[in-house]
């Protein structure tokens, strides 16, 4: 175990070199934030009700949700790309920790990253707190702590995956892209599914991303039942699983064709 | 014509050498489609029950993400990532003992580097345009299409000198990719790519007119759905002249105090 702190803390501390860029990256999710706002209550102004949510919801589904989506968010994916196409793999294989291990470990001492965010969009919260609007019980809390608990691990495993096309190819850049678009769009990041055709909807809530935006927001307007809430956790933990043994079969054959020469 | 030809073999090269990536440029395409139909699907919801949303009908809404999608890819750059990559990686030591200025073999290179995806994405755009033809607004008149087209051009333009301005910083500090981040949000945003700049506060549409980017998305859209008149073309063609004077005398005294701090060793 204290290996693993050793890990996350040396980390944690090396976040702290780049802490202008973590902020300059804040001011970039707060201009998105902003844009969205600006977007929704332009579309206001012309109706008091689209697709079911109000004005006030709207915005809480932006600000509350931009939160929540902030905390499940890592980008540790690129550190398994560096290592893999680096070379620098090599030096982790001969340790005797396996390197999902230590992945895990690293990406929860980057966490500056999201204890920036944190701060950043509470006081955004603090600031806009009369727009917001809830409706959230305390079950309802329970169930969003443990979605996003869940949606964080869920996003840890997909980056993971991610990073390993490193194996395959160099250019690992376009398969982030088109990933984070993708997964963004179907965790409601862009605007509420809700706004989506029905079959898009309901495909979106067997996938794994809705968690850790949209769902959690439903929970939190009131929107949705606990026990669509419990049943959100369920498909979580059942993602886990299938990402967990995808991971384990992808890892085998990705070190097949892993060579370090010289190292 | 040497100098010419000297120019068309930068090109040449840097051409084939996009020919090697072909895979990672039709994965970006993926990813640009993908958010243009987002953009149109949400759209068509938000149009459900409603004919006209802030002075938009639908077929215009649809028209305005479409087409200024189209002519926001054929004006796009990305030079600032290979500047920053000759300045970090000391890359610009080898190109400036050539007998060439470093600025003007900027040009010919990322013309080389860009016409291929550039190529591909208008491909792609025309590929999404098609099965939404029947919903767009007919073409514009000869002189609005003339303006749109130079519009364009000095758009591109204007798009080289400021994706310079924002690779020269790698001369201040290495960590550019956040600053690139900012700057590219703040750029799309104020050229109407996220929604047209008319459901903006009075003030900032305002702002967004003096600025250079919304002649990339916004104004030629707003002239082909003929929301603008020939004169605002004309005044945006203007405004457009004197950006491109600014940024270059802004290119030129940036590259010259970013030299000074250059250091290349073992080269």
């Amino acid at each position: 175990m204290n290996r693993y702190l050793a890990i996350a803390n040396t980390w944690w501390q090396r976040a702290f070199n780049y802490r202008a860029v973590v902020f300059v990256y804040r001011i970039s999710d707060l201009i998105e934030m902003g844009m969205l706002l600006i977007l929704w209550t332009a579309l206001y102004r012309t109706t008091p009700v689209i697709q079911g949510m109000t004005e006030h919801e709207m915005i809480t589904y932006v600000l509350v949700g931009g939160l929540f989506y902030e905390i499940t968010r890592n980008f540790s994916g690129d550190e398994v790309d560096r290592a893999i196409s680096s070379g620098s793999l090599s030096s982790f294989l001969v340790k005797p920790m396996s390197y999902f291990r230590y992945y895990l470990s690293m990406s929860f001492g980057r966490s500056m990253h999201t204890a920036l965010a944190l701060i950043t969009r509470l006081i955004i919260l603090l600031i806009l707190h009369s727009y917001l609007t809830t409706s959230v019980t305390l079950s309802g809390v329970c169930i969003i702590i443990a979605m996003l608990f869940l949606g964080y691990l869920t996003e840890l495993f997909m980056n993971y995956l991610v990073g390993m096309t490193a194996f395959w190819t160099e250019e690992t850049a376009p398969f982030y892209n088109t990933y984070r678009n993708l997964q963004k769009f179907f965790a409601g990041g862009y605007f509420p599914l809700v706004l989506l055709p029905a079959g898009l909807i309901t495909a979106s809530y067997w996938m794994p991303f809705a968690y850790r935006y949209f769902v959690p927001m439903q929970v939190f307007l009131g929107k949705t039942d606990v026990f669509t809430g419990i049943r959100g956790i369920a498909i979580q933990i059942v993602w886990l699983f299938i990402l967990y043994g995808i991971i384990q079969i992808v890892w085998r054959r990705g070190l097949k064709k892993f060579e370090a020469v010289g190292r | 014509m040497p100098l010419l030809r000297r120019y068309y073999h930068i090109f040449s090269a840097f051409w084939q050498r996009g020919l090697t990536y072909r895979s990672t440029i039709i994965g970006y395409r993926i990813g640009e489609i993908t958010e243009l139909l987002v953009i149109i699907l949400l759209w068509s919801r938000i149009f459900e029950g409603h004919t006209v949303i802030l002075g938009y009908t639908k077929p215009e809404m649809i028209t305005y993400f479409l087409l200024g999608n189209l002519f926001g890819v054929a004006v796009r750059s990305y030079a600032r990532e290979s500047i920053s990559r000759d300045i970090s990686e000391g890359g610009l030591s080898a190109i400036i003992t050539k007998p060439m200025s470093y600025l003007s073999f900027l040009a010919p290179r990322e013309i080389g580097r860009m016409s291929l995806p550039t190529i591909l994405s208008i491909i792609t755009n025309l590929l999404v345009i098609l099965p939404f033809h029947a919903l767009l607004i007919d073409l514009p008149n000869l002189g609005i299409i003339l303006i749109i087209i130079a519009m364009l051009a000095l758009a591109l333009i204007i798009e080289f000198l400021i994706n310079y301005l924002i690779g020269f910083i790698t001369f201040w500090t290495e960590e550019t990719e956040a600053i690139f981040d900012v700057i590219g949000r703040l750029k799309r945003f104020f050229s109407g790519y996220y929604f047209p700049l008319s459901l903006m506060p009075v003030a900032l549409i305002t702002l967004s007119g003096w600025m250079p980017f919304s002649y990339s998305f916004f104004t030629p859209a707003q002239l082909y759905l003929g929301k603008m008149s020939i004169t605002d073309g004309l005044r945006g063609l203007g405004i457009e002249a004197a950006w491109i004077v600014i940024l270059w005398l802004a290119v030129k005294l940036m590259y010259k105090r970013g030299r000074k701090r250059y250091e290349g060793v073992n080269i």
